[in-house]
């Protein structure tokens, strides 16, 4: 199993952060869009259109991501977000696009992996973190 | 009855180990190896012992070694805890 | 001497249910509260166990501590193969 090389390519962290954080291929696909608009408000409507998919979706996703704190309602204006993640959640959605973009069958094939996910969020229940 | 109830549990300890033990393949994080020891010796132990000792598991050798697999268990969350808090 | 050892199992067992419930808690994942329930039972058959060794001797507790292992195991089965879809 470990041969293939759709596993090989992603690394620890990534894997980690993509099985936790990244619950579906479509969540992947909006995290693209709001990073190559940096800085830019984007409507969940304009979501639904490059995603190809119902507004109803799309405000799911949108709503998820906000969640994620990886995008930003934007102010005055209601259904609008830009992409406004901390650094830090910055540079590893940074290594996840990346990887994505280089390895699609690898990444989707990992965002689907049930049993590696619920495996992953078993385990990291049990680290107490001090921040929460 | 009670060696049917017997051969469930050892079967059934050893269908979880399994279910761990396919975690620990897909993580190869040693967190589910232990879970996965922990309940195959349980399922081993109530057969093996049950040979020697019988149904009244009268031995104190029998809970010493569900000492172990108990064990196993909190070392496993115990050793999770005192890994590094972040990876960066 | 085998007392100590029977207390010791019921008490590691005890420790097992404190730390996968403490950790359903924070997580709400469910697979933690199966564990945590097949660790209630197994503390509940080693309980079980030392009433029937050492404070009810004429009782027969065998099925009982079987029976309460036995759901021990099968709650966790149904947990991983359940919360697994």
């Amino acid at each position: 199993m470990n041969s293939d090389p759709h596993d090989q390519a992603i690394a620890d962290d990534g894997r980690r952060f993509i099985l936790t954080s990244i619950p579906s291929v479509p969540f992947m696909e909006a995290i693209l869009l709001f990073k190559a608009l940096p800085g830019q408000a984007v409507e969940t409507r304009s979501v639904a259109e490059r995603l190809y998919t119902s507004e109803k979706q799309a405000a799911v996703l949108v709503e998820q991501l906000a969640a994620g704190r990886i995008i930003a309602p934007v102010e005055g204006q209601p259904n609008t977000h830009r992409f406004a993640p901390s650094a830090e959640l910055a540079a590893m959605l940074d290594k996840v696009t990346h990887a994505y973009v280089h390895n699609l069958i690898g990444v989707t094939r990992l965002i689907h992996s049930r049993t590696e996910r619920m495996a992953h969020q078993f385990a990291d229940a049990f680290k107490i973190r001090k921040d929460p | 009855m009670n060696e049917i109830m017997l051969g469930a549990i050892a079967l059934g300890s050893i269908a979880v180990s399994l279910f761990f033990f396919r975690f620990w393949k897909s993580t190869r994080d040693r967190f589910f190896l232990l879970f996965a020891l922990s309940f195959l010796i349980e399922g081993v132990n109530r057969i093996v012992l049950y040979e020697s000792v019988g149904l009244s598991e009268d031995a104190p050798i029998y809970y010493l070694i569900r000492l172990v697999a108990y064990g196993l268990i909190l070392a496993a969350i115990i050793d999770k805890n005192r890994g590094p808090r972040r990876r960066e | 001497m085998s007392a100590v050892i029977y207390t010791l199992c019921a008490l590691t067992s005890l420790a097992c249910v404190w730390f996968l419930m403490g950790a359903y808690a924070r997580t709400r994942h469910r697979l933690l509260f199966w564990s945590g329930l097949c660790f209630v039972m197994l503390t509940v058959s080693n309980i079980l166990n030392i009433f029937d060794r050492f404070i009810l001797p004429n009782v027969d507790l065998v099925p009982a501590r079987l029976a309460t292992a036995l759901v021990a195991v099968l709650l966790l089965i149904f947990g991983l193969i359940w919360e697994g879809e």
